[in-house]
């Protein structure tokens, strides 16, 4: 039997029931069914579907279409009224829709933004049992590691029944030599079950045998595209590092942008065992662990199982557990260390929905407060409708259908200008959104829900009230404009108001913190230093090719580093030790290999003892720390101390650095030891004099090309690497900028509108004012007044509203800036200054006009 | 009374030959196949619908049967009413009819 219906037009049937009156549904739904499975015998089940869905499209019309005939009429004359009155009042409308259209198109492009933020992975169809292995370990307090011991995850596979599958990944950056082409990648060691487990489907190659053979190797599209241009890469031979042939044995294809891989190629673990990847003893981590659950696991239970998995094993640390992370959760996790994918920031979700949110929400406010307004002028038209015998249900049908119009227009506007403004938003988030977006289902159904819900919202008052007038004090002239209507009004424009202090407030407080972190003084001397990564060839030939260099007056010092700040290859561990430590408390330690003098070159402050230096001979059992260091150790006197690491190994503190920022001002200083061991740097740095830089720089490239092979001088300045690692919190800074200056537009927008309404009603009372005697400022002042008393109590709600909120943003952040003062007076001052301008523009032009002309009519 | 439209008339008299078997499905069945073109559900069920409501049709559900999911069929069958407005239709159809072939006879074309 054909069992097509009950699976295929699932969701047709659900739409049918959802809009079909009830009396109808089950006889309608069923003859549906029944011609549908006719249809799938005759045409097959893609034909019957098309079909099936044509034939609701056209009930849906031909319902539409009924109802409209018989309403006909009546629609037309709505429809009349509603341009009429457009029209009428041009200026009006437009500042009335546009405002509105501008808001929607915030929440679109938000709305997108946040969709591809939590769509990381979803795309993998076993995601839902794929977990990431977290690693906490305790030193001085819990960090938490995103790595893993090599032997782990087969452990894990083979002692925890529930883990069904697991693989292990580490990050590899090669140098790819093809031709005499070279190419710098990332990619990873990794092991073949990666490919059963996530959805990455080969293009090329059979993904059970690629990664078989320890020489070979699979790349995305993308890169085999650029190595191999239009050549068939599979079994293609490719050189890495200069030593190893690689066959591609797969091609992959591209890596969705939402997943949280970052790779071009994928090599053997068993080759990661070749470069030191340590894959069988548990004292060290490199390795990202992935495990897939079995169907019916349950993360909490295998939680429970593996969080003191690591004890019985011979790790390094007394103190290390472990936990599941959901896939679909890797993407916004944060405060994870050793997270080789970079990833989003789960806070940034909440910042930009609530920015989204408060921006339509003035749109909103901002659409009913003049919808209200201006409908007020049309309570004749509503006393005349009930005299000639309108129910009142039928007044209401009018105004609200009137306001979803309205709304439509908006949408189209928003609309189209999202499509326009797309490749702007797409440089601004770093997306690569395409205006395909725009007619996905969920975003069309998404948009009709935004149309109706403002349209019904900004409605809802001016419908119920104006239908409410009785027709007879209505037509004598007397129109209800009391009071308390536009007291309404007035609560509305104050929240738009404060909304808009708040997102000025926040986004000048995200932007000075950006800026101080920028700023401040980090210890050392960031301008002027070039890094440069270190190779063999470099390595090999270091004296000489520092001494060429040196001989440039332009280059002050040159040092090796095995790592920079901003560049975390720190080889971080807690087995420290030294006198009077508290046996109890592990501390983790940074350390840091150096060559002499780099410490020299980065402009770093020796306040105790003295640098690593030639006169002293062997220099590598002797250890500078830093100031935190010296506190953590409670040494009064630091020098000369014998501190070890481990059992075998002595050292003696020799000098005391002033502490720097060596990693980024998210963290706080952390204590630092650097050790002596030129044959560990993994970097160059060069400090240059200002002057003359772009000649340095060539003299530099050249010397770089007589020693370092076919490297390439592939420098970086400091201050550019520094710049990077804030990039983030300017990103959402500038892009909270942006919609900032739109809600305060679009307030602005109400405001003038409200503004313009309110001089058009007291033409009179300005005409008498004038004709008796009155100033022209003292009218301003009059009008001014008014709308300035509502922007100050919203700055004062707002103030301390924004305080708070960013006051806990700022938290994060151990180094950070004070919220100033000026900051709130001056937005303050700024949004009154909006104001008054935006009112006194209507004000003074009213008061300009002849009173003759305003009083003459009556 | 109104007259019928063309459509309605068509749907009505498509029941009164149906009798207990007329439901959307066979409706629209009988319809196409005698008209040559496939009807739309919308095409029937909205005339269906507004002749219920107009008192031209009467409608009762019948059995469930499995091949409908178990959903019961709505079967119609005509009124008094309906019955006396296809007459009526008739009536003027064919009085004009008769007019128009006494001048006129069909198979000339033009």
């Amino acid at each position: 039997m054909n069992k097509m219906p009950q699976t295929q037009s699932k969701w047709g049937r659900k739409l049918l029931f959802f809009l079909l009156p009830d009396n109808e549904k089950e006889s309608l739904i069923g003859d549906f069914d029944e011609i549908f499975e006719e249809k799938a015998k005759e045409k097959g089940k893609f034909g019957a579907l098309i079909c099936y869905w044509t034939q609701i499209m056209i009930l849906i019309f031909s319902y539409i279409k009924e109802s409209i005939y018989w309403s006909l009429v009546m629609i037309r004359n709505y429809l009349k009224i509603a341009f009429r009155n457009m029209t009428r009042h041009k200026g009006f409308s437009f500042i009335n829709i546009s405002g509105l259209a501008i808001g929607m198109l915030c929440a679109f492009l938000i709305f997108f933004w946040v969709q591809h933020e939590l769509s990381y992975d979803r795309y993998n169809e076993k995601g839902e049992s794929l977990y990431r292995i977290l690693q906490h370990i305790r030193y001085s307090e819990v960090v938490t590691w995103a790595i893993n011991q090599g032997p782990l995850g087969p452990a894990l596979k083979e002692e925890i029944p529930e883990i069904v599958e697991q693989a292990r990944y580490s990050f590899a950056r090669w140098r790819i030599k093809h031709n005499d082409k070279v190419f710098v990648e990332i990619g990873g060691y990794t092991d073949p079950s990666l490919f059963k487990m996530f959805s990455l489907p080969f293009i090329k190659g059979d993904p059970d045998t690629a990664l078989a053979d320890p020489r070979s190797v699979v790349m995305t599209r993308e890169l085999a595209q650029k190595i191999f241009g239009n050549e068939d890469p599979l079994g293609k031979i490719v050189n890495v590092a200069d030593k190893y042939d690689f066959r591609v044995s797969g091609i992959l294809k591209d890596l969705p942008d939402n997943s949280h891989f970052r790779f071009e190629f994928l090599a053997n673990m068993d080759f990661g065992k070749e470069v030191g990847r340590t894959v069988d003893h548990w004292k060290n981590s490199h390795f990202t662990t992935y495990v897939q659950l079995a169907e019916n696991a349950s993360m909490e239970e295998v939680n429970a199982k593996i969080y003191n998995f690591l004890d019985a094993k011979p790790t390094l640390e007394d103190w290390e557990k472990l936990s599941l992370q959901p896939l679909f959760k890797i993407h916004l996790s944060s405060g994870i260390g050793y997270d080789s994918f970079g990833s989003g920031n789960a806070k940034y979700i909440v910042i930009f929905s609530a920015v989204a949110f408060f921006v339509l929400l003035i749109a909103c406010i901002n659409f009913m407060n003049l919808s209200t307004a201006r409908s007020l002028l049309r309570s004749r038209e509503v006393g005349l409708r009930k005299v000639v015998g309108a129910f009142r249900s039928q007044l209401i049908s009018q105004f609200m259908g009137e306001s979803v119009f309205h709304c439509l227009i908006a949408m189209v506007m928003a609309v189209s200008l999202g499509i326009l403004l797309l490749p702007a938003f797409n440089q601004l988030a770093r997306k690569e959104f395409t205006p395909g977006l725009f007619i996905r289902p969920d975003v069309l159904l998404g948009c009709l829900v935004i149309v109706v819900l403002t349209g019904i919202i900004a409605g809802i008052y001016p419908a119920f009230v104006l239908s409410g007038f009785r027709p007879a004090s209505v037509l004598k002239g007397s129109g209800g404009l009391s009071g308390r209507r536009s007291l309404f009004r007035r609560v509305l424009v104050v929240f738009q108001f404060c909304v808009s202090v708040v997102l000025i407030i926040g986004s000048l407080v995200i932007f000075s913190q950006v800026n101080f972190m920028q700023n401040k003084d980090l210890g050392y001397n960031q301008e002027n230093l070039i890094t440069l990564n270190l190779n063999s060839f470099i390595q090999k030939n270091y004296e000489a090719f520092k001494h060429e260099l040196m001989e440039n007056p332009n280059i002050v010092q040159v040092s090796r580093v095995s790592g920079l700040p901003t560049y975390g290859y720190y080889f971080s561990n807690s087995r420290w030790n030294w006198e009077g430590k508290d046996p109890e408390k592990d501390v983790l330690f940074r350390a840091n290999y150096v060559d002499y003098g780099y410490l020299d070159t980065l402009g770093a402050q020796i306040i105790r003892g003295r640098n690593f230096s030639k006169d002293y001979g062997d220099e590598s059992s002797n250890i500078i720390i830093n100031e935190t260091s010296q506190k953590v150790m409670g040494f009064e006197n630091p020098l000369g101390k014998r501190v070890t690491l481990g059992e075998e190994n002595e050292f003696h503190i020799i000098g005391v650095v002033k502490d720097f920022h060596f990693v980024s001002l998210h963290t706080q200083i952390e204590p630092l030891i650097h050790l002596f061991n030129p044959d560990r740097c993994s970097a160059v740095v060069a400090r240059i004099s200002s002057e003359n830089t772009p000649q340095t720089l060539q003299f530099m490239e050249g010397t770089w090309k007589k020693y370092a092979g076919d490297y390439e001088f592939d420098f970086r300045f400091m201050d550019d690497r520094l710049d990077a690692l804030y990039s983030g919190e300017q990103r959402v800074g500038r892009i909270i900028n942006v919609f900032t200056a739109l809600s305060v537009f679009i307030s602005c927008l109400g405001l003038f509108g409200l503004a313009s309404f309110m001089v058009v009603r007291k033409t009179k009372e300005i005409g008498i004012r004038k004709v008796l005697g009155a100033s022209m400022s003292g009218i301003v002042l009059l009008l001014t007044k008014e709308y300035s008393k509502w922007v100050i109590a919203a700055n004062m709600i707002a103030w301390p509203l924004s305080y708070f909120i960013l006051n806990q943003w700022l938290q994060q952040f151990p180094y950070r800036t004070n919220i100033k003062f000026w900051i709130f007076l001056g937005t303050g001052l700024v949004t009154l200054g909006i104001a008054v301008l935006t009112v006194s523009y209507q004000s003074i032009r009213a008061a300009l006009s002849n009173p003759a002309d305003s009083l003459r009519n009556e | 009374m109104d007259n019928l439209s063309r459509r309605e008339e068509q749907i009505l008299l498509a029941i009164g030959y149906l009798k207990e078997e007329a439901y959307l499905v066979a409706l629209r069945k009988h319809l196409s196949i005698i008209q040559g073109k496939e009807w739309s559900i919308g095409a029937i069920h909205i005339p269906l619908r507004r002749m219920e409501k107009q008192g031209l049709i009467h409608s009762s559900f019948g059995d469930s049967t499995a091949e409908r999911g178990g959903r019961r069929k709505k079967i119609y069958r005509l009124s008094s009413s309906g019955l006396a407005a296809l007459k009526e239709s008739k009536r003027v159809t064919d009085l004009l009819w008769k007019d128009f072939l006494k001048v006129t006879t069909l198979s000339e074309s033009g």
